[in-house]
């Protein structure tokens, strides 16, 4: 049996796509992070191009909030402004420490799971899953882990005269250090999970590593920026394609070169049969 | 010292003063305060388009030889002319550039797709993994999935295009035993349409 038909045969995983901000163009997440070349400096005689990166991809360290969120923009556009600054002062600037990503395959916390977190003041309780970072391995679990903290801009509220109050808020758990855990449905203990093929070969499910029992997807984890759900999904009927059309197959094979099926469709009466041409 | 001897002989006379020996850079210091720099300048914004220097082509641009009517010259194609006698600018209507744009009333197709189209393509591709996998292999799972179904959709092969076409009348002169005869070689070229490409 070829490769390739091992890998027909094979389920697709589609799990790894699971996401909010699934959709997200990656030219615009490149774009908000900085992560695009500010200068090539090409055309060396065959020497590979050196590039002059706004921020060097590498550098690109996510956080707490999205990228493409006031606070990471602000991060970003500071590390950018220091980056150079150093580069001008002919200063080393201070690469920031490779982040050990947990690979798509190998992810297995999804939005809505139910976890236990493993360390701190609230070690041994369990609650939902709220928002995931996972170029990071966080997760960020409903109400438990966290601190008190103020707003930023303090000081701007004093000056508007609104009474600021310390609120709480969710600290992230790194799933690689074992600091959150998926919980087990049999008994209810923290396990590890994997994801498995199911009895008839046809999709992934993820099974704990413990009891081998099967730990179901929440709907939530389905969610992102535009829907809920693509099943249903509500089509904008100005905007929207709808399916049908957008799968339809309208290309008919005929023996004609592009030029021809021009000429046919706009009427025009061409004689002269096109010279052989050769591939060497 | 010797450098603020004021004379520097112009003879071709090689001395030692250092007027000689240029560094092969200007030791530029900007202000004398601030940002010092000795060595290559280079400015990456003449690189760039600019106020003054906008046209490559024309570089430099205000040289006295330039010709008069690439002055103002913005690149684009001019929609008239001066007259020479009245020094006037005529404008030619035929020169008026013209978008043709295509006519889009019952266009069937919308900017966007929809995200229901994720979920049907998934559909898809898992009735035909499954296929896949109840066939044994891709190949016999083509033979029994109808082509519209399949997912990815099959892209259209040489061999494909040789079933549609020409298989046939091959098998046709094949049992009528006159596939080897000269009025049907591909050579020829004033024959029917499948002929003149198959000769291509």
């Amino acid at each position: 049996m070829t490769t390739l038909t091992k890998v027909l045969l094979r389920a697709s995983n589609k799990y790894t796509e699971l996401g909010y901000n699934r959709h997200m163009p990656k030219s615009y997440v490149e774009r908000v992070t900085q992560a695009v070349p500010r200068r090539v400096y090409d055309n060396r005689f065959g020497a590979p191009a050196i590039t002059r990166w706004r921020l060097h991809p590498d550098d690109v360290e996510h956080g707490e909030f999205r990228p493409w969120e006031q606070k990471a923009v602000n991060n970003t556009l500071t590390k950018v402004r220091d980056y150079h600054k150093h580069k001008l002062m002919q200063k080393y600037h201070q690469r920031g420490l490779p982040q050990q990503r947990i690979p798509d395959e190998l992810w297995t916390m999804l939005k809505g799971d139910l976890v236990q977190v493993m360390i701190g003041k609230d070690k041994g309780k369990k609650g939902k899953i709220a928002y995931i970072v996972k170029e990071r391995n966080w997760v960020f679990v409903e109400g438990l882990h966290m601190k008190r903290t103020i707003s930023d801009d303090l000081e701007r509220m004093k000056k508007m005269g609104v009474q600021q109050f310390p609120s709480l808020r969710e600290q992230p758990l790194d799933v690689a250090k074992g600091e959150v855990m998926l919980v087990d449905p049999k008994d209810e203990q923290p396990c590890e999970a994997e994801w498995v093929l199911n009895e008839d070969q046809s999709d992934y499910i993820r099974v704990s590593k413990e009891s081998g029992v099967e730990i179901p997807i929440p709907s939530i984890a389905f969610q992102t920026y535009e829907y809920n759900d693509p099943k249903t999904y509500r089509e904008v009927e100005l905007k929207d394609t709808s399916v049908e059309l957008t799968l339809e197959r309208t290309y008919k094979p005929s023996l004609s070169t592009f030029e021809e099926d021009i000429s046919k469709e706009q009427g025009i009466d061409e004689r002269r049969t096109l010279k052989p041409t050769y591939w060497y | 010292m010797s450098s603020m001897i004021v004379y520097v002989p112009s003879r071709g006379v090689r001395s030692l003063n250092p007027h000689h020996f240029n560094a092969p850079w200007p030791f530029v210091k900007v202000g004398r305060t601030g940002q010092r720099k000795i060595g290559p300048r280079k400015f990456e914004k003449f690189d760039w388009p600019g106020q003054n220097r906008e046209f490559p082509e024309l570089s430099p641009k205000f040289q006295k030889l330039n010709p008069e009517e690439l002055r103002d010259y913005t690149g684009c194609q001019s929609i008239g002319y001066t007259d020479p006698v009245t020094k006037k600018f005529v404008i030619v209507e035929e020169m008026k550039p013209e978008l043709v744009v295509p006519d889009l009333t019952n266009f069937r197709l919308k900017p966007y797709v929809s995200y229901k189209t994720d979920a049907e393509i998934e559909k898809r591709q898992k009735a035909y993994e499954a296929a896949v996998r109840k066939y044994g292999s891709p190949e016999k799972a083509d033979a029994q999935v109808k082509e519209d179904e399949r997912w990815p959709p099959p892209a259209l092969s040489a061999r494909a295009l040789f079933d549609i076409f020409y298989a046939d009348k091959v098998r046709q002169y094949f049992a009528s035993g006159t596939y080897d005869h000269p009025a049907n070689s591909p050579k020829r070229r004033d024959d029917t349409d499948s002929q003149q490409s198959l000769s291509r």
